[in-house]
């Protein structure tokens, strides 16, 4: 179902098929850049990124891998650009912000204001924990448990084998653990 | 099914105008690429004069090079 666009006539420049592959894959590719940059401008100028790549690139695609798998390998690339021209600006001493109040999403606002207040917290401080793994680490966590990519897919995005991404994550998750001292972050983990 | 914790249920919308610019992107791309164009045609001009200027300076140079050498005057002086 996710390969109804036509390709074919994607590469030809078809606007329509652009429009199609539009709707289909940028909620996807916001969220992907904005759970790796964590900052709602940088995602959304990387996303415009991503989709321009897309369409300069589109004689590139030779249909080996799926359409979904080769947009997500291009996002991935992208947001690792903006995580790196991140780093420089840091080291510069220009700090790009790190969005610290999270999307007020429908469980939150069910809740009292107290149960709230601490649900917010929990996902900032746990936000702020992913921030603090490697580059590769941080990428292959969000990719499954926010993403929820299978590790195929990882391994794909990532072009790495099985065994580096299965390492990747437990690594990761094993950093979350040493990080956070919360016992319902650590269970969620 | 294991149940996913809410914390990893974020998600973002997007909005309209970011909707916009990304219907926007074959014009974009368009721009973009005859700027590029545009920028390695005048690029190639810049060098393309540069290179025309050095080697008239160049010449000029060896010229006023052997004006000022001892040869300059070679043979307007031939009186013994």
């Amino acid at each position: 179902m996710a390969e109804e666009i036509d390709i074919i006539a994607l590469q030809r420049g078809d606007l329509k098929a652009f429009e199609q592959l539009v709707h289909r894959y940028e909620k996807k590719v916001l969220n992907m850049c904005w759970y790796l940059l964590h900052n709602r401008e940088e995602a959304e100028d990387a996303t415009q990124d991503v989709f321009l790549s897309i369409y300069q690139s589109k004689h590139l695609f030779k249909g080996e891998s799926q359409l979904s798998t080769w947009i997500h390998r291009i996002t991935l690339n992208k947001s690792l650009e903006y995580i790196r021209r991140a780093k420089r600006k840091k080291r510069f001493g220009i700090k790009v912000p790190i969005d610290d109040a999270l999307i007020i999403n429908e469980h939150f606002l069910s809740q009292n204001p107290e149960e709230s207040y601490m649900e917010r917290e929990r996902s900032t401080v746990f936000f702020r924990a992913i921030q603090n793994l490697s580059e590769n680490q941080r990428i292959a966590y969000t990719l499954h448990h926010l993403e929820d990519f299978s590790y195929k897919e990882i391994c794909a995005s990532m072009n790495l084998s099985l065994s580096a991404v299965e390492s990747l994550i437990f690594r990761a998750k094993q950093q979350l653990i040493l990080q956070l001292k919360d016992p319902v972050l650590k269970n969620i983990i | 099914m294991e149940m996913k914790h809410h914390i990893f249920n974020h998600r973002i919308e997007v909005s309209p105008s970011l909707h916009e610019k990304l219907l926007k992107s074959p014009i974009i791309s368009q721009k973009v690429s005859i700027r590029t164009y545009a920028l390695s045609i005048l690029s190639i001009a810049i060098i393309a004069l540069n290179l025309y200027f050095f080697m008239a300076n160049k010449e000029k140079m060896a010229e006023e090079q052997i004006l000022e050498s001892q040869y300059a005057n070679f043979g307007s002086d031939l009186s013994i």
